[in-house]
């Protein structure tokens, strides 16, 4: 199985779980906490989509690497200003785009595509 | 508790994860860390709902020396929800001006030069007409049904329906001959 098939199989795996706990989580009234699941499922989204795009790239692995570094940019400053002046719900919203990133990367370097 | 606020607090405590925060404080006074791990939710996630109470109203924090800890704002949830429904609302002069509008609307619609031109169908318009005709009876006073008979019928022919209407609607009270206006 290639890099990318693993990631496709990575995200779709990962948007039905995240799709059903945010369900879970509005059948159970914690609606708020339903919409931090969406935050993740659209950090998902995101990188599903780039993978699409690294497919039709000269050079599908180090084009989705560099995405991985290149977008989160704005969330680590966005991060960092939020928790300079302890704006609770940011950080939290912030928190999780750099939590879902974080095992996206780690799911890519499983999959090999580090390394390539 | 104004309405505004009334609203904000329920919002806020309409949510699972909220109400087991409030649930834990009515016990004792909790840090972000020890309520994480009593509801299983992240320290984050904490904090974000507790913000979101501290803003609501619902719960305060103070420091200590290890940690920030929180506390049920009590006095809040003293307050029974009778008497915040049966609290001037906001809006209450606004509703006012509306009931005054179609009040006059209905009179205009049914009233001629003084004279009372049909019954309403609507028993709430009827109620508003009939609110109207009693203004000319004197508080304290008795009235036989002659007079009684006389007053009505300066509006409208059909005297005794409407006098009726009045003793139903309790405008007028009545025992035996003697009528009087009910304050």
């Amino acid at each position: 199985m290639t890099m990318q098939d693993q990631m496709y199989l990575y995200f779709d795996q990962q948007l039905t779980t995240s799709k059903d706990r945010r369900q879970a989580l509005l059948a159970d009234d914690r609606g708020d906490e339903a919409n931090f699941e969406q935050i993740r499922t659209n950090v998902y989204d995101i990188f599903k989509t780039i993978l699409n795009v690294a497919d039709k790239m000269p050079n599908p692995h180090a084009f989705f690497a560099a995405k991985l570094e290149e977008i989160p940019q704005n969330w680590k400053t966005s991060y960092e200003a939020a928790l300079q002046h302890q704006d609770v719900v940011k950080i939290q919203q912030e928190t999780i785009k750099l939590e879902t990133l974080a095992q996206i990367k780690a799911a890519f370097a499983k999959a090999g595509g580090a390394q390539q | 508790m104004t309405e505004t606020q009334a609203i904000q607090l329920f919002k806020c405590m309409a949510d699972k994860s909220r109400l087991q925060i409030l649930k834990s404080l009515a016990m004792e006074d909790m840090y972000v860390e020890r309520l994480a791990e009593r509801l299983g939710l992240t320290a984050p996630t904490i904090s974000f709902h507790l913000k979101k109470l501290a803003d609501a109203g619902a719960v305060t924090s103070y420091k200590t020396q290890y940690y920030t800890m929180y506390s049920l704002c009590r006095d809040v949830f003293d307050v029974t929800l009778l008497s915040l429904i049966s609290a001037e609302s906001d809006e209450a002069q606004l509703q006012k001006q509306r009931d005054e509008e179609y009040r006059q609307k209905v009179l205009d619609a049914f009233f001629q030069y003084g004279k009372l031109k049909s019954i309403p169908a609507q028993r709430k318009k009827e109620r508003i007409i009939l609110e109207e005709i009693v203004k000319s009876f004197e508080h304290n006073h008795t009235y036989t049904e002659r007079e009684v008979n006389i007053i009505i019928a300066d509006f409208y022919d059909d005297f005794c329906t409407l006098r009726r209407d009045m003793i139903g609607e309790g405008l007028l009270a009545r025992d035996g001959n003697v009528y009087w206006r009910v304050e």
